[in-house]
């Protein structure tokens, strides 16, 4: 397979070294991708500036419509997309259908949300004065993807950034570069350099992050790398926007009794979407006492019945995880919980999978609070269902973490929805309806769960800056200037 | 307690001014039937004078800057608070409210003036763009001009400042008329302004709905006319208002359901409508008078409710403050709310229904149940203190009947439970709707009706919005 990178809007082979895709289900080699030099990073960060201002000063409407193109484009190469997503990431192929359907819509949004965006007019404070506020592109945007959804949160940041007017400079994971690559398609409408895009690892991420014609870095990974960009950026105070880890509660009240199973199959749903993978899968489950039972029953069977194989299978659930690494990570967490008197109800290990990184969806009870299970970002399908006696208590652990990024409740009751929604710190409160997103509402993390937001009014506004221009039309001199005390 | 008859004169153009042709009227207190003040009584002269006043400080109260107008609000909120018994203790002899209700109402009314203050200075236009290449475009939000602002009597002096406040604060002037029956606090309102306020800025005019609301309405130099009153009236000042073309600002009357599911607490429903429901004497346009309840729960509550209005302490609030709730506003509002209750047939009252001693405009607090939701009790407003309790059979026919009536101002539900709470605050065809209560409102929300309970929004930036009107300024960039 032969891989190409996007500068100043044309696809050229890599001069840097080589680095080698993995397929995670066969654990065989995938692709051998061309990396860029340090000449050819120069040269795509160069490309930005300089498209920057012809982009900014193009109509809202042209670039509205060009955007509505780059979906068009994206839902044609749906299922060629989705392959490429499915052997370099292992998540089951339905799921990456879905999210090429995902990424188009955030365009789509984009596309229009830009072309209305406005500034305003505000009260001046003398009446021969007009006061505006202006919302101008911030110029050069540095788009740094993670591997769990290599086009969505990719969309989420180029979207925005392009419908505000900025121009991009996107990096891929290094374990999912090829559908990102891929992408170049899908772009080559817009004027050369407005979107360019690298692969590469940590090092050439750092390269572009740490680039002074680089203005604004918006990142989805880990807390770690996070706060890495987080100390870059801060030397030349570039803008950040920085969507890191979770480790979502998920609570269950006892209201829902009569749906428990629905609540059970929700609750897998949110633990085992794409191995567990996801920054807001449940991590931790918050189940009050007089449903306890029932629902950890409920979940078990339900986790015993689902299906793991090859991505591409129609009939998969759950594939494998994206890398040896994470399921060492992943199994490493359980086991220390077990040590410390943990028990794994079901689950636990490979599936009887000898090929593939896989790890089987796994429920854990008696996890002692101050384990990493219970504190940490697992990142993979594993689900410690803890009994508490009361809502007090359960908002209380729900908080206690370092992350906020989402949590998830089950409830119909007014009062206990209505308490949740305002105590819980997490960006995102869902109930009865776990993970869904909405392109109009903002997503990301309180607490070390990031800065900023994307989707949304607010996912725009990260890439904008804030012009206040105040005009006098009167050329009268002001009483307050000099000289003081003197008289006129 | 001896009566002073007091004397008031009309606030024109920064001016004390007797009416035109030298009417007065009398001011009568409800709880008594005797006459407590004289005021003008108004005729088109008045009109003419008044608008003239206001179109003459048009062009310096347009130019003020919202920091400047927001300065002379935050002095007449200041002097509400300065004078709060005296203002309470006349709307309690005007309308015959309980004195404690009416000091409650004052710190209400400085807030609201404070609110609009505020708001004035971050009124914005949305949009400065590019939207064709090589222009651009802001929007400038302007005042609409000389505004004439009719209130009711329920709430007198709060229905002025929700009037004036949002039109002054936008940068407006105002010929404001109170309701010819409670004119009091609004007339010494004006008189504590008259040294804030720039002359013109704000007029008060007092005299009959014809002549002088109906002449407020026909005034050619009148670019808006807001009014708080009874449907009947509203439709007449629309059609009126229609011959200039004025901009119309209506809040007219209500029928507010409250929806009683099953899972509810009777007693807190209960503790709810008794003062939702009585509060004013019923004279507010937001009354829970049109109680629906769920087949479980429907002899619960009664059990509960009917002892609670029972305990209602009802008398002239002069005698001090244990009284609860006092008179209705007049004669002819007894005698319409006791005819309310004659041509109900088939009704049963559970508790109240009559007159309450011999002195004053009074009817008991009352509960009607056994109505049929086509009956004149359960479809038209009946502004007094009277409920009425059905008992519906399930959740859409709760619904269908809090919707069928030709009002839309305000709505309550009941519940535990969120499905039923969201389904019914998006089914409800009424300009509010509470959860778990009824009545509370704030300035920052907005305050206004569906179908016939008229058009535009008091208080919050919506009503500020209302009195302002949009310019689109569009300038070629080269």
């Amino acid at each position: 397979m032969e891989t190409r990178l996007l500068i100043r809007g044309e696809q050229v082979a890599g001069d840097g070294g080589q680095l080698a895709v993995e397929n995670p289900y066969t654990e065989s080699e995938l692709a051998s991708v061309r990396l860029p030099s340090r000449e050819q990073v120069d040269a795509a960060i160069a490309g930005a500036r300089e498209a920057a201002r012809g982009w900014a000063a193009t109509p809202a409407l042209e670039r509205c419509e060009l955007l509505h193109e780059v979906a068009a484009r994206m839902r044609a190469r749906t299922d060629e997309l989705a392959e490429l997503m499915t052997l370099e990431g292992g998540k089951p192929r339905i799921e990456n259908s879905d999210e090429v359907g995902w990424t188009a819509a955030a365009f789509d949004y984009y596309a229009e949300l830009g072309r209305s965006s406005a500034g305003r007019v505000i009260p001046p404070i003398e009446s021969t004065q007009l006061s505006l506020v202006l919302k101008e592109p911030v110029g050069v945007v540095a788009a740094i993807v993670p591997w769990n959804y290599p086009l969505l949160l990719l969309a989420w940041k180029l979207a925005p950034a392009l419908a505000a007017g900025n121009t991009v400079v996107a990096k891929p994971s290094e374990l999912t570069p090829l559908s990102t690559l891929a992408l170049a398609e899908c772009v080559e409408h817009l004027p050369a350099g407005v979107v360019n895009i690298l692969a590469g690892d940590g090092e050439i991420g750092e390269a572009i992050v740490a680039d002074g014609r680089v203005d604004c870095v918006a990142f989805t990974g880990s807390v770690e790398t996070g706060k890495r960009i987080a100390h870059i950026c801060a030397d030349r105070l570039a803008r950040i926007n920085l969507e890191l880890g979770g480790k979502d509660p998920f609570i269950v009240c006892p209201d829902v009794a009569p749906a428990i199973e629905t609540a059970a199959r929700g609750g897998a749903w949110a633990a085992f979407l794409n191995g567990g993978q996801v920054c807001t899968s449940a991590e931790r489950f918050y189940v009050l006492e007089p449903v306890y039972d029932e629902y950890l029953q409920a979940f078990v069977d339900y986790t015993d019945s689902l299906v793991l194989g090859d991505p591409l299978d129609p009939g998969t659930d759950i594939g494998p995880l994206v890398s040896a690494r994470q399921r060492k990570r992943v199994a490493g967490q359980v086991e220390a919980a077990v040590a410390a008197g943990a028990e794994v109800v079901t689950g636990g290990g490979n599936g009887g999978n000898g090929t593939g990184y896989f790890y089987a969806p796994t429920v854990v009870t008696g996890a002692a609070a101050d384990t990493d299970l219970l504190r940490e970002e697992t990142f993979g399908p594993v689900a410690p269902i803890v009994r508490v006696e009361s809502l007090d208590e359960a908002i209380e652990l729900a908080n206690s973490t370092r992350f906020g990024l989402g949590c998830n409740v089950y409830t119909k009751d007014l009062d206990t929805i209505l308490r949740c929604m305002r105590e819980i710190k997490a960006g995102t409160v869902w109930f009865n309806d776990p993970l869904t997103d909405n392109d109009a509402g903002p997503f990301g993390g309180m607490k070390q769960s990031g800065v900023g937001r994307e989707l949304g009014q607010e996912g725009l506004e990260a890439f904008q800056e804030t012009k206040h221009v105040h005009l006098e039309t009167s050329l009268a001199p002001k009483d307050w200037w000099y000289p003081y005390g003197r008289g006129q | 307690m001896s009566v002073t008859v007091q004397q008031y004169k009309n606030f024109v153009g920064g001016e004390w001014v007797d009416a035109a042709e030298a009417g007065t009227a009398e001011i009568i207190n409800p709880a008594t039937g005797e006459a407590i003040a004289e005021v003008p009584d108004g005729t088109e002269a008045d009109v003419d004078r008044a608008v003239e006043a206001a179109k003459s400080a048009a062009p310096g109260w347009r130019d003020a800057t919202p920091g400047e107008r927001a300065e002379v609000l935050l002095k007449l909120a200041d002097l509400i608070d300065e004078h709060t018994d005296e203002l309470a203790e006349l709307e309690s002899r005007n309308v015959g409210k309980p004195l404690a209700a009416a000091r409650d109402e004052m710190p209400v009314c400085s807030d609201n003036i404070r609110f609009f203050a505020g708001a004035a200075r971050v009124l914005e236009g949305r949009s400065t763009g590019e939207y064709m290449q090589g222009y651009t475009s802001w929007i400038r939000r302007e005042p609409i001009g000389v505004v004439g602002q009719v209130a009711p009597w329920n709430y007198p002096l709060m229905m002025a400042v929700w009037k004036f406040a949002p039109a002054l604060a936008a940068g407006n002037t105002s010929v404001l008329k109170p309701s010819e029956q409670t004119p009091l606090s609004t007339l010494r309102f004006a008189q504590l302004a008259a040294d804030v306020i720039p002359a013109g800025v704000l007029n008060v005019i007092t005299g009959d709905g014809e002549p002088v609301g109906a002449g407020i309405v026909r005034h050619p130099d009148v670019r808006m006319v807001s009014l708080t009153g009874d449907v009947a009236t509203g439709k007449e000042v629309a059609r009126a208002a229609a011959e200039t073309l004025k901009r119309v600002h209506l809040e007219l009357g209500g029928k507010a359901p409250v929806i009683v599911f099953d899972d509810a607490d009777p007693a807190q429903v209960a503790e709810a409508i008794k003062i939702a429901g009585y509060w004013n004497s019923g004279q507010d346009c937001t009354a829970a008078s049109r109680v629906v309840a769920g087949p479980q729960i429907y002899d619960k509550l009664l059990d509960e409710l009917v002892p609670a209005v029972e305990s209602l302490q009802v008398g002239d609030p002069a005698v001090g403050d244990e009284i609860e709730m006092g008179p209705v506003i007049s004669k002819a509002q007894q005698d319409r709310v006791l005819g309310f209750l004659d041509r109900a047939k088939g009704a049963n009252v559970l508790t109240g229904g009559g007159t309450n001693g011999d002195r004053g405009f009074f009817v008991k607090p009352t509960v009607v149940v056994d109505v049929d939701q086509t009956d004149e009790i359960v479809q038209r407003e009946v502004f007094g203190p009277v409920v009425t309790v059905q008992r519906f059979a399930d959740d859409d026919e709760a619904l269908a009947w809090a919707n069928d009536v030709p009002y839309g101002l305000a709505a309550s539900v009941f519940t535990r439970d969120i499905g039923r709470a969201l389904n019914a605050s998006r089914k409800l065809e009424f300009g509010t709707v509470w959860i778990n209560d009824h009545i509370p409102l704030v300035s920052e929300m907005p305050h206004g009706g569906f179908k016939q309970s008229g058009y535009g929004k008091d208080l919050s930036a919506y009503s500020l919005e209302d009195y302002t009107q949009v310019k689109h300024v569009m300038a070629k960039l080269d």
